[in-house]
């Protein structure tokens, strides 16, 4: 399949929102105008979940900015609900006729704020792929399976839905010398060699001429048996064959894929670490604090207390009248005393404690007025207090005790406050669904590769097949110069296509550059190889830092261009920070694009309007 | 079946796949004297009889 031409992106109920993006028609570009919270982002993020993740296993896997997990439903919204991406688009098969695609998929199910990892309760997802109008229908899996192999959708809808996330990873992995072998890896799982499969399909025909003839030769029923049964099981080794090179194609994507999400666990295992020990840090630190200040008030409260005779008796005056009244009277001066007896004779019960008072309780109480205190009372009660001036400021003391104590609960509320932060937790949910598509991912590898050896198993069993077959048949023997000289060539093409594997560095290279170039200038060019990553040179002087932001950021887009295997292109705000190139980039896209499709902000209309398309389609959200 | 218009620009991908394919039909020719691969390059194989084929290999081989 070819010239892939999108039509129409449908967004309905994604978290309340609707929008449509209806493109011109095939051999135009479109521009949207489509301002901040609109559905930019979501749509380049809705195409990557649609085309990265098969029904099967789409639950959970939509990723939103940097949540990971991310919500689809609308979180405002009681009740069932639904989310419905419709995307169509053209293309033409290999005699230029061309066919349409309708695919949809509906996510059902209802928000709910309890739910984790999202707040997501999907009760299903339908995929659907209609062809030609109904003509022919996918289903679950089995639309993702087809998009897969016509388009090859799943492994380059990171580059042609184009935005600032994916030149932030080719930047880094461009910048990284750790990356270069990722780098690498990458642009040999770009490579195709479509003439391989044109020149075995020749081999294969003449094959079958030869058996077809031979066939036709034959008398005896026992030869033409044979004739059958050998075109049968060359039949089947074609198609295992087939099957065996496209599990080994689902391999080298899916390893592709578990290095990516391997580096990225790697990545957030340490940025969850770090963020452990800065919170442990940071208790600690306050732990500490805290220790030091309550030690300040404990001394503190000591020194009041032993300094406490030389602060409490301060009012000398006050004191020596309560002695000179115990002393004169000989009981406590009123009101200290004289109620309280009243009040328990005239009640007969013990003011204090409740108790009824018996006889003798009674004469006690009686007496109490005529105690005579002993002697070290007496003695006390004999000199006056003197007026004492305090050798220290008690009250500036408990002030200091009260702004140390609220200095305490203020860092304990600090340090109780410690917890993983939402950037932090975020973290660890992104970690958890690495971690699952880790393990995901490594057993579909595993049961791949079982594929593929039961496969060569076969592939070796149905071999020795066909040449028995052919060596017991005396009809073939007068081809077996074509047959043997068939099985050369196909030996010579395979060897070929992996020699060609050393090559596409330097195409993918050389077109890197060119686009470069094109944009930036003949002073400017780009250079990828497996030593030294992808660099952007400067009057032929290469370097991962050249160019500045803007330089990189270009080389992510040529790098984008040349790793994308449809043709158009789909970007979330193009101008980025490329400063003054805006003109250069819109001139480029539309001499190396057959469709662009730019989302852009009104600010970059000026730029990419009249060179794209001169008549940009505003877009406003629905809600609802 | 509707027939596309094509642009007149050729696609980035498109590029890089002539190349990969120049690139290959090169390592084919420098491969050696594969007969048929050649008369495939040649675009002769769909139109010779087997005879024909078996007469050309033939005399590839004593040659």
């Amino acid at each position: 399949m070819d010239d892939v031409h999108f039509s129409l992106i449908k967004v309905a109920g994604y978290r309340g929102r609707h929008f449509t993006l209806k493109m011109n028609p095939s051999g135009q570009n479109t521009i949207f105008i489509m301002d901040g919270n609109t559905g930019k982002t979501t749509t380049i993020e809705l195409l990557r979940w649609c085309f990265h993740y098969p029904e099967s296993q789409a639950t959970n896997k939509f990723t939103h900015m940097w949540v990971v997990p991310a919500h689809v439903l609308d979180d405002t919204k009681k009740g069932p609900q639904a989310c419905e991406i419709t995307i169509q688009f053209a293309a033409t098969d290999d005699e230029g006729d061309e066919h349409f695609y309708q695919f949809k998929r509906v996510t059902e199910g209802e928000s709910d704020p309890n739910n984790k990892p999202t707040t997501d309760k999907i009760t299903r997802i339908i995929d659907t792929l209609e062809i030609d109008h109904g003509k022919d229908a996918k289903r679950g899996d089995e639309a993702h399976e087809y998009l897969k192999h016509a388009f090859r959708f799943n492994e380059c809808v990171d580059y042609f839905c184009f935005d600032g996330e994916k030149a932030r990873d080719i930047m880094q992995l461009s910048s990284n010398s750790e990356k270069i072998g990722d780098l690498i890896f990458l642009v040999n799982q770009r490579a195709t060699h479509p003439r391989i499969e044109e020149y075995k399909q020749k081999l294969n025909g003449l094959r079958n001429r030869v058996l077809e003839e031979a066939g036709a030769k034959v008398s005896d029923q026992a030869l033409a048996i044979n004739i059958g049964k050998l075109k049968a099981r060359i039949g089947d080794l074609r198609a295992l064959e087939k099957e065996r090179d496209q599990l080994k194609q689902d391999i080298a994507t899916h390893s592709l894929a578990l290095k990516t999400f391997e580096d990225r666990y790697k990545d957030l295992q340490e940025k969850i670490t770090t963020a452990k020990a800065e919170e442990l840090v940071e208790r600690t630190k306050y732990e500490i604090q805290i220790q030091g200040k309550t030690k300040e008030v404990m001394d503190k409260r000591r020194l009041l207390y032993a300094l406490g005779s030389q602060w409490i008796c301060t009012d000398a005056n006050s004191i020596n009248w309560i002695k000179m009244q115990v002393k004169e009277k000989g009981k406590l001066p009123e009101p200290y005393r004289q109620d309280l007896i009243q009040n328990c004779l005239a009640s007969g019960c013990c003011e204090i404690c409740g108790r009824s008072l018996d006889k003798a309780s009674e004469e006690r109480i009686k007496g109490l007025e005529r105690q005579v205190a002993p002697h070290e009372v007496h003695e006390f009660l004999s000199y006056d207090l003197k007026e004492r001036q305090p050798a220290f400021d008690s009250e500036k003391e408990r002030k200091e005790i009260k702004r140390l104590i609220e200095e305490c609960n203020r860092l304990d509320n600090k340090m109780k406050s410690i917890k993983l932060s939402e950037e932090d937790a975020q973290l660890i949910s992104e970690k958890e669904f690495v971690e699952q598509e880790i393990s995901t991912v490594k057993g579909k590898i595993i049961n791949l590769q079982r594929d593929v050896k039961e496969r060569e198993e076969w592939i070796k069993d149905l071999k020795e097949e066909v040449e028995k077959l052919q060596s017991q048949n005396i009809t073939l023997k007068e081809y077996k110069i074509i047959l043997d000289k068939i099985d050369e060539s196909i030996n010579t093409i395979v060897a070929a296509g992996e020699k060609i594997k050393s090559k596409t560095i330097d195409i993918i290279s050389g077109v890197i550059s060119e686009g470069v170039q094109s944009i930036l200038g003949s002073r400017f060019s780009a250079k990828l190889s497996p030593t030294e990553g992808l660099m952007l040179g400067e009057d032929g002087f290469y370097g991962r830092e050249r160019g500045g932001y803007s330089g990189r950021l270009i080389l992510s887009y040529c790098f984008a261009e040349a790793m994308t295997l449809v043709d158009p292109i789909i970007v979330d705000t193009p101008s980025g920070n490329i400063g003054s190139q805006r003109a250069n980039l819109a001139q480029h896209l539309v001499e190396n694009h057959r469709q662009i499709i730019l989302m852009c902000l009104p600010t970059e209309i000026a730029d990419f309007g009249p060179i794209i398309s001169p008549k940009p389609i505003p877009i406003t959200n629905k809600e609802g | 079946m509707k027939k596309r218009e094509s642009k007149k620009q050729i696609a980035i991908q498109k590029r890089i796949e002539e190349v990969m394919n120049q690139e290959f039909e090169k390592l084919i020719a420098e491969s050696g004297d594969d007969p048929l691969l050649k008369l495939i390059r040649q675009g002769k194989i769909d139109s010779l009889s087997l005879e024909e084929i078996k007469t050309y290999l033939g005399g590839k081989k004593d040659g």
